[in-house]
């Protein structure tokens, strides 16, 4: 079944870019297990051809099923397959509603209001996400594109006042790193890269081709990235190392003038972005189980999303320190290969070779 | 749904984002803008004694600085604080904190035990200024004040002076963390006391307090403090005074250039600090002691004074006292990343290090007396 594309593919660049950009913009060593470094800024240069490549089973995918989703094109296939991918492209969206979430709340709780109580904030951010769901993917989408320029504007605006801060001593060579430095960095950066999964579930629905979006996006992208890790090494060098949250801590020595202490800038920032891929991975979580669900408890889907991410969230939140989750790049990695990788291909080689059984059954003749 | 849901959204956000939840009000916060922490006196509990300096909301117009002093001892800092804020019935708030004294005593501790708190804390600006001082701490929270400015915030202005951006001493907290984890570059404190001036008491810039690893070592002063600023690239703000051709010259620096330039040979690093310094001459004791003629030889002997300055400070803090707080570390590290990967302790590696220095200088005005005159 297509979609009437109800979005541009300008907008799903600005979300796709959105998204990447704040997720490095919070990093922590608590989320990755890894303190920023040289080789950080030079994979994030390198990342390019990397992210097209993780894309690749993505567009194989659609060329075999057109303009309809992972879970659409799995139904075609087989109903059973299309209920097991329809639930585990649901688990995935669901993940990606509460990390960023959680991560906000421990950020929040850590770092701003540490009296407050873990389920605080996500509430008060799943609360909105759940009304945004409401109004649907262009109004998402439409927001994304505001929010994109307001959180790129303000996050060069704190590079451009954090130059006079940049110490060249502080830059250190990437080649003299250990061995593999730089293959653990361009993995760091790949297992938080998630966005094809909006990629995978939004074909139809993009007026002017995904393929341009992304492209934009996985070449944008990468120099933000770039900007970030460089502007936190040259302003915080070492001390960077000491720091859960080293850009909002270099944003906190940012001064214009009478005008101090931009961290409440990056902070924003941060809970824009949030709201952003929150609502928009609550969404498309609804939308894959929506064909498992009965439909007599279809319209309390929503509501029972919402409350499920908000208690998974504040757990998520409070355990943070011990909860190995957290710290695990092998599991995002081990995410990233089985819902963009794996499964993308399967369901193609799958697709194809039902095309084939198709092709050498001989049509029954008409009596 | 939609209605009721969007109600509740509306209500969320205007009763948690307006800081209508839980934010207690300004009377109930101790605005710390100064702390100052000493060892606990004889008699008293061990460990520490801190000193806050609080800003005191008024609603009268007046002129006088309007603060406060709180005291409380513990054995840790942040034990200290509690008590102040138990005995204050009010909640100490950091976020305009601007000055953290600490005396030579408390120092001899190390570094951290002082610091941890208030890098742990989220409040606390990591670029509030450290300083070290001499004698009690708490006396310089006390010095005069200018106009609405209290002393913490004059401590600020003075240890933040002049138009230069470098940051003239590595005190700031981010840097002061910065070099206590890595073991190639040492730091520095400025060095503040209390002077007596007619009636009143000032603070005033003693000198700057090396560190090696996090104990303080010894303190700059004179010659090796115009030293230490040039290699900062600091521009000062005092007269320098030359002898020349027999008669003094005061002159003040505009700009400094500083580069430092490592190379290794044979397995031993060689440090090259390249200087350029612009400067006016401001007053000279003799009528034409520095004419158009003599400029060259005047630049000339600035230039040599400047490199024989910065050779014998190198040779005491550096090579002798084994304390790098000029980056000479940093540089080598930053240039020759393999030659360093293979060194076992920046430290030991000192002795085998050779420096130097290079000046060059050009002197930009001489006032409103003509030099061209003969």
């Amino acid at each position: 079944m297509s979609r009437r594309p109800v979005i541009g593919a300008g907008q799903l660049f600005c979300y796709l870019l959105l998204s990447r950009v704040v997720l490095t913009l919070t990093y922590s060593i608590n989320f990755n297990a890894h303190t920023i470094g040289p080789t950080d800024w030079l994979a994030a240069l390198l990342l390019p051809p990397f992210l097209l490549a993780l894309a690749l089973p993505a567009f194989v995918l659609r060329r075999r099923s057109g303009p309809v989703s992972v879970c659409e094109y799995a139904f075609s296939l087989s109903k059973p397959l299309g209920r097991a991918v329809s639930l585990l492209y649901g688990a995935g969206f669901f993940l990606l509603t509460v990390l960023p979430v959680s991560r906000f709340s421990f950020f929040v709780t850590s770092t701003l209001q540490p009296e407050k109580s873990p389920l605080f904030f996500p509430l008060l951010l799943l609360l909105p996400a759940c009304y945004a769901v409401c109004r649907g993917l262009e109004a998402i989408f439409r927001l994304s594109a505001l929010l994109s320029v307001v959180c790129l504007l303000s996050l060069l605006a704190i590079v451009a006042v954090l130059l006079p801060r940049f110490d060249s001593l502080n830059i250190l060579s990437p080649f003299y790193e250990p061995r593999g430095a730089l293959g653990l960095s361009l993995l760091l950066l790949l297992s938080n890269s998630l966005e094809v999964f909006v990629v995978l579930m939004l074909p139809g629905a993009v007026r002017g081709g995904v393929k341009k979006a992304y492209l934009g996006y996985a070449l944008v992208a990468p120099l933000f990235l770039f900007l970030i890790f460089y502007t936190v090494l040259a302003v915080l060098g070492p001390y960077s190392a000491l720091q859960m949250f080293p850009f909002y801590t270099a944003a906190g020595v940012a001064k214009v003038g009478e005008l101090r202490n931009l961290s409440a800038v990056a902070a924003a920032v941060w809970i824009l972005g949030v709201f952003a891929k929150s609502s928009l991975s609550l969404l498309l979580c609804r939308r894959c189980l929506l064909p498992l669900t009965p439909k007599a408890a279809r319209p309390f889907l929503l509501p029972a999303l919402g409350a499920a991410a908000t208690a998974c969230a504040a757990w998520n939140s409070a355990t943070m320190a011990e909860n190995k989750l957290n710290f695990s790049m092998p599991l995002m990695l081990g995410v990233v290969g089985v819902y963009l990788i794996a499964l993308p291909l399967l369901l193609a080689a799958l697709g194809k070779r039902k095309e084939n059984r198709h092709r050498e059954t001989p049509a029954v003749p008409a009596r | 749904m939609k209605r009721l849901l969007c109600l509740l959204v509306s209500a969320a956000l205007t009763a948690c984002l307006t800081a209508c939840g839980g934010a207690p009000p300004l009377k109930e916060r101790l605005i710390v803008e100064g702390i100052a922490v000493d060892e606990a006196a004889e008699g008293e509990e061990e460990g520490f004694a801190l000193t806050v300096q609080a800003y005191a909301p008024s609603s009268e117009n007046t002129t006088h600085n309007r603060y406060q002093l709180f005291r409380a001892t513990g054995k840790t800092v942040y034990e200290a604080l509690r008590t102040i804020d138990q005995n204050t019935g009010r909640e100490s708030f950091f976020a305009d904190t601007q000055v953290i004294l600490f005396s030579a005593a408390v120092l001899e501790r190390g570094l951290w035990p002082n610091l941890d708190f208030f890098m742990r804390s989220s409040e606390m600006g990591n670029n509030v200024c450290l300083a070290m001082t001499k004698g009690k701490a708490a006396d310089l929270l006390t010095v005069e004040g200018q106009g609405d400015r209290m002393p913490a915030g004059v401590l600020a202005d003075m240890l933040h002076y002049g138009k230069s951006k470098v940051e003239r001493f590595s005190g700031e907290m981010m840097t002061v963390g910065a070099r206590l984890t890595v073991p190639y570059a040492d730091l520095t404190l400025p060095l503040l006391a209390v002077e007596r001036q007619g009636e009143g008491r000032r603070a005033v810039l003693a000198g700057v307090t090396c560190f090696i690893d996090d104990r303080p070592a010894f303190v700059l002063n004179g010659q090796m403090t115009w030293a230490y600023n040039w290699i900062r690239g600091y521009a000062d703000e005092r007269a320098f005074v030359l002898p020349f051709r027999g008669e003094l010259c005061a002159l003040r620096f505009q700009r400094i250039q500083a580069a430092i330039e490592s190379a290794v040979e044979e397995g031993r690093p060689r440090f090259t600090l390249r200087l350029k310094a612009g400067c006016n001459v401001s007053e000279t004791a003799a009528f034409q002691a520095v004419t158009l003629e003599n400029l060259p030889e005047f630049e000339t002997a600035l230039a040599k004074k400047m490199e024989q300055t910065v050779e014998q400070t190198l040779q005491t803090v550096f090579l002798q006292q084994h304390c790098d707080v000029f980056d000479l570390g940093r540089s080598l590290i930053q240039q020759h990343p393999a030659y360093f990967q293979t060194l076992s302790s920046w430290r030991q590696t000192i002795p085998l290090c050779t420096v130097q220095c290079e000046a060059e200088v050009s002197v930009k005005r001489a006032g409103q007396l003509d030099v061209n005159r003969r």
